[in-house]
Formats: C-alpha cells, structure tokens, sequence
C-alpha cells in the first residue's frame, strides 16, 4: 500500500503530463476550446434556470432560485459521474500503454479522477459567478470548502480504481455503471432539498444519510449558499467510507494490476 | 557465464508464464454468475527459463514466432509478470518494445515528446535538455509543431525512437524496430545502438533479421516455445538455428510425395513416372540447395506396357512462375533405348547456378511428338536454395570475371586477374576462364 502510494508520488511527472493531456484533449479540435469547460456548465445552468424557474416554478429551499441549487448539487455530481466513466476506462482504454510500457499502473485512474477535479474547479468559477450576480453573495465559510472537496476526491478515487481494475475482468461495468450512477443520483439530494425527505421520519433521515453523497452534497449546499458550517456528524460519516472505500479500491487495483496486460 | 562483473544486468531464473487462452473472448457478468467456464486452455509461453545478462553484454534473441521472445521482453521490461520463477533487473530499462505507445495524434510532435519522455519517465527539465537532440535525431525539425496525425507513419516512429533512445537508459531492450524508416534512419538507429555498446550498456535485441544480430551482438539465445534451446556465442547460436530450420523444411518438403494423384498430375498413363527425388551429391534426398552445389534429380519410371518413344523431360520454375530451365531426352538426341521397361534415369548438374530462393521441378513423360502425355507431374516437387558463402543477387550466377584498366596504364590482361583468382564468383577461376574466354 505505502510503496504503491510512493510510487505515485515518484511518478508525479508522468501524472502532471497525463493530466494535461486529459484536460487539453478533450475539446482538442473543437472551435471554443478550452472555453467548453465554462460553456457547459453554464448552458447546464440555463436549461435548469429555464425548466425549474420559469416553467415548472419549483420553490427554492431558501433566499436564491432553485437552479442555482441545483446547480450546487450537480457540479460535485458531474464531477463523480466523469470520474467513474473516466476511470472504468482508464485502464482498459489505454491498452498500449498498459501492455507496452512500464509505468505504476496506478496512475491511470488516477489520472481521470484528477482531470475531471479539474473541470470541478473550473465549474465553480462559473457557479460563484452565478452565486454572486443572483445577489447570494459569498461568506467566511468557503473557507470549509477544501473539506468537502478533500472528502469527495478520496471517494471517488477509492471508486475509480475500484471500477477500473473491474473493468478490466467484467467489461459488463462501463455499461451497468450509467444506470447506476443516475439511480444513485436520485438517492442524493440534489433534484431536492435533504429536509424533504430528512424531516419525514428519523429512519428517513438516517436512510438517506447513509449515502455517503448526500453528506458531501449537502456539505457543498450549506457552505457555498447557505454560509452555514456543513453537517460535521454526517460529513465526518462520509470520509470515513470515503477512507474505506479508497483503501478497498486501491488495493484491489493493486493486486490484480499485474494481470492487467493479460487481460486488456 | 562471465561472472567477473558484480551483478549481472537482468537474472532470469527458472520462469514460467502462463497464458491462459480463451476460445471465446470476453469473460462476462452472467459467466461470473452462472459459474461457467468458457473452454480454456493454459499454455507456456516460457518454461522454466534461466539465464543471466552481464552488464555490458549485447545479446540477440531469435527464433521463431511465438516462441516467447516478446513474452521475455516484457517480464524485463516489467510490463509482465511471471507466473514463477523470478527475474531481476538491475539498472534503469528502456523499453523500446512499442514504439510511440504514448503518443496523441491531435498534439504536436513537440507536446508529444514531452508526453512520451513522462510515460518513459523523464523529467521536463531533462526533456528540455535533450529536446534538439531528439529533434535532430527525428530530423522531424520542421514538423515539430505540427500534430502527430499529420505525420507519416515513418515520421512518426522516427520521433518515437528519437524519444526512446534519449531516456539514457542502463538496460535496452529492442523488438525489431529496425524495421521500420527507411535505409537512412536504420543506420542512424544502427549507429545509435553501437554508440550505446560503446558505452557499455547491455542492450537485448529480439529480431528475425539474423545478419543484424549477427553483426550487432556479441552473443545470441535461441527460444524455441518457450525454451531456450541454445545460449552462447553469436555464429555457432544463428548456425545452430538455421540448420534446425531448414531440417524442419526439409521435414515438410519430403512429406510433400509424388506418389499421389492430384490435379497437378495427369497422363495416360501408359508408361509411369513412380518416383522422383531430389538429391544431392551423395545421393540422399535433399531438398535445400546452396548455389553452387550439385544437384541431381533420379527419375524412375515403369513403362510395362511399352509405349512408343518415350521420352523424359524436365524443368524447373521460380515458385512466382518464371520458367527458368526446360529440356527433354529427345532434344538432347534421340531417345534413349534404355527407356523401356522399368528403370530410371538422373538428371544432374555439376554446380546449380541458382540463387536464393523456392523452386518447383515438372517431370514428364510423353511420346515423341508430344502428341500423347503417357504421365505429367506438374511442378509438384518443391525445393529451396538458401544463401551460400557468396553474396550475389537475382536469379541466378553467371560466371564471370572482373578486369580493369586504367589511363596511364599499360592495359591489363584478363588473364591476370583470373589468375589470381579475384573476383570470379563462386566457381573456380579456371572454369570461369573457359567459359569467358573468347579462345
């Protein structure tokens, strides 16, 4: 575990160069370029500002329109969501690398997670953007906001290699893994406020949390909009999975990745 | 082994890898589930492999394909591992296995260098350092900042190799990248690896191009599925593997028989044609020539029911169809009386002038006038003229000699030159002579 981890570290220029790679590759060719990573969360924005403020008219949860709650909620999805596509893939979709050339193996998806945390980045800039000209303004606790960023970059990691070294065995995931992550979506409370279902019932309140997104999601919503200090109890539940599940994931990566070029 | 050097560069000792392979690809979900096993089957591609690389050392890898060169390759490279056994390596590798494996074809040759020197594992700092060098070595200096997928498939290994060989690397392992640019670039990349040698690095070369190795390295292994089958110096491996080759050739020509009836056979059969051999000069069948060996065909023949005027002929075919040679017992006089009944005759030359290659013979026997085929078998003899000790290109030696004279010279005499011997090919000076000789 600790050599893999090291190895990482002593790849960084590999993982620096890929990274760039992943992010200038991406809308290589295309006439806007680089801007398609502020284009596309705006546009996202505009389709919910549209459909939720002026068509359907859903109630915000607080002092700002429900697209921009939404839109709170959907960026850290969005970022999950091209990770594990991102990272299910990586290993099988760099197969000349893989059975060609020695490198940490671990690094692939690694790579995915890191370039899709980018365009995370990138995407917030849009969304205070928006925070700001919608009058929501901005307050001491983004300070916080590195914590929920930490939390969630850990877990998606741990679920990157977990997906991608199962990819490898099951080409079965790339095709399940959509379905999954939209059922998942909807378990997260980003269409909707937590309270909605939270204040039903205590068991309700505990079911959702159990998802470990819904207390990164939420994190996210209290800090950037709300200026609160997230749910630490359920914050603090959410990394410790997030631990769990990025030390599962990166050790069975580990343990079959020799087995990898067999098999790609 | 040498066993001065302190550490040898790369220990293989007592490996296997095992490759499981699956008649039907694809290894999914419901077969997880249902616990089902799609027919498999394992197979060594190494077994039990032990050898030792000394630092400093070039050896050649050859045999044939699937015999587990590359497999070796990548377990040293670390790309593998093995199933047992183990291998060691000491010193930093450069894998030249896949070239431009790295490689975008939507960035420019110079992010593509910088990408490709980060997978190999070098810094940006040194890749700048090196950056012209790499460039100039590609000769790639105006199609620097052009996207890869604009190059030529040449450039573009040109640029990876370019890449590769600047890793500075203790350990280089090469598979058969030579093939690839033209005439100018392999010698660049040929005086690249001799630079490397001088150097003393330890450079492991898998190729099917026998003269490289032989010229490049400084001893050569031989696998043969997954086993070595010889280790040591250069010349006695690369003969050693040879003769095993055209003994399996020879194997596969001579289970080619004439016996049987085929659409390449057909007569009257009146008289027969029951056996042909190839032969040489002790008279053992044979069926791989050098130039300038003897060569004899033995026909035998059975003609119980006394056709009139048998006559035997033969020729010779390159294997693409050129007609080479043709000649029947009749041209060369009347026929002869011993055709009849049952016998046989031999064809033979002294010194068969062809040059590398396939070859296919057609014996017939007919009548006189060729108005009726008593037994014709159409090309169905196969043989194979390898390379002897004279290099010389095309179909076939002619003799000849070379003479020259320069202005300010007395003119010289052809005679001097033939009798020294120079420069006449393959066949003795004195038959050369005669046959160029206008007297």
């Amino acid at each position: 575990m600790i050599s893999n981890l090291k190895q990482l570290v002593e790849y960084r220029e590999l993982l620096r160069t890929l990274v760039s790679k992943d992010i200038r590759s991406r809308y290589k060719g295309s006439v806007l370029g680089f801007a398609w990573n502020f284009a596309i969360p705006l546009l996202q924005l505009l389709v919910f500002w549209v459909l939720m403020g002026i068509i359907i008219k859903v109630a915000p949860p607080g002092d700002y329109p429900f697209a921009v709650f939404l839109f709170t909620g959907l960026l850290p999805w969005n970022f999950l969501a091209n990770s594990l596509n991102g990272g299910a893939m990586s290993v099988v979709g760099n197969a000349n690398l893989v059975k060609k050339i020695y490198f940490p193996l671990q690094v692939l998806p690694l790579t995915s997670v890191l370039s899709q945390f980018v365009s995370l980045l990138l995407g917030m800039i849009v969304l205070f953007a928006v925070v700001i000209g919608f009058g929501v303004g901005v307050g001491p606790s983004l300070l916080l906001l590195p914590v929920p960023f930490l939390v969630q970059f850990i877990f998606i990691l741990g679920l990157a290699y977990f997906f991608a070294c199962g990819e490898v065995f099951y080409r079965d995931i790339e095709h399940i893994l959509g379905i999954i992550v939209m059922a998942w979506m909807y378990l997260t409370p980003i269409l909707y406020p937590v309270g909605r279902v939270a204040d039903k019932a205590r068991w309700a309140d505990i079911g959702i949390h159990l998802n470990p997104m819904t207390g990164i999601t939420t994190a996210y919503q209290s800090i950037i909009l709300d200026h609160v200090q997230p749910d630490w109890f359920w914050l603090g539940y959410s990394s410790v999975v997030a631990v769990v599940f990025f030390v599962g994931g990166f050790a069975l990566f580990n343990r079959y990745k020799f087995r990898f070029e067999e098999e790609v | 082994m040498d066993k001065d050097a302190a550490l040898p560069a790369v220990t293989i000792k007592d490996v296997v890898k095992q490759y499981r392979v699956r008649h039907e690809k694809g290894r999914t979900l419901k077969e997880l589930f249902l616990r089902q096993r799609i027919f498999e089957e394992k197979i060594n591609a190494l077994d039990h492999v032990s050898f030792d690389v000394t630092p400093g050392q070039t050896l050649g890898i050859i045999g044939a394909n699937g015999s587990g060169k590359s497999t070796m390759l990548k377990l040293i490279a670390g790309t593998s591992r093995p199933t047992s056994g183990s291998v060691e390596v000491n010193g930093r590798v450069s894998a030249l296995l896949e070239l431009g494996a790295g490689f975008h074809p939507d960035f420019t040759g110079r992010e593509n260098i910088y990408l490709d020197g980060a997978i190999m594992g070098l810094s940006r700092e040194v890749v700048d350092e090196r950056f012209d060098e790499i460039v100039a070595f590609a000769g790639m200096e105006e199609f620097v900042d052009a996207p890869a997928k604009t190059y030529s498939s040449g450039m573009f290994l040109r640029l990876a190799f370019s890449v590769a060989v600047n890793v500075d690397p203790d350990i280089i392992l090469i598979d058969e990248v030579f093939a690839v640019g033209d005439e100018s670039f392999q010698r660049k990349c040929l005086d690249r690896m001799d630079r490397f040698k001088g150097e003393g690095k330890t450079i492991m070369f898998v190729s099917h191009s026998l003269d490289s190795i032989r010229s490049f390295c400084d001893e050569a292994l031989w696998l043969d599925k997954g086993e070595i089958k010889a280790q040591g110096a250069v010349d006695k491996v690369i003969d050693y593997y040879l003769w095993h080759v055209n003994e399996q050739e020879e194997e596969r020509l001579s289970s080619f028989k004439g016996e049987d009836r085929d659409e390449n056979r057909w007569g009257t059969g009146r008289a027969e044609i029951t056996e042909v051999r190839l032969c040489g000069a002790d008279g053992e069948q044979k069926h791989i020539f050098e130039t300038g060996d003897k060569f004899r065909i033995r026909i035998a023949y059975s003609d119980r029911e006394h056709a009139e005027d048998p006559v035997i002929g033969m020729s010779i075919h390159r294997h693409d169809g050129v007609h080479i040679f043709g000649v029947n017992t009749l041209e060369e006089g009347p026929a002869p009386a011993f055709l009849k009944g049952e016998g046989e005759v031999w064809f033979e030359v002294d010194r068969l002038p062809l040059l590398p290659g396939s070859y296919q013979v057609s014996v017939s026997l007919h009548n006189g006038d060729a108005s009726e085929n008593y037994d014709y078998h159409n090309r169905r003899f196969e043989f194979r003229v390898v390379e002897g000790p004279d290099v010389e290109v095309g179909l076939m030696h002619l003799d000849h000699q070379w003479s020259g004279w320069q202005p300010g010279e007395e003119k010289l005499d052809k005679e001097d030159i033939g009798a020294g011997g120079k420069g006449t090919g393959r066949l003795e000076a004195g038959e050369a002579g005669e046959a160029g000789d206008e007297a």
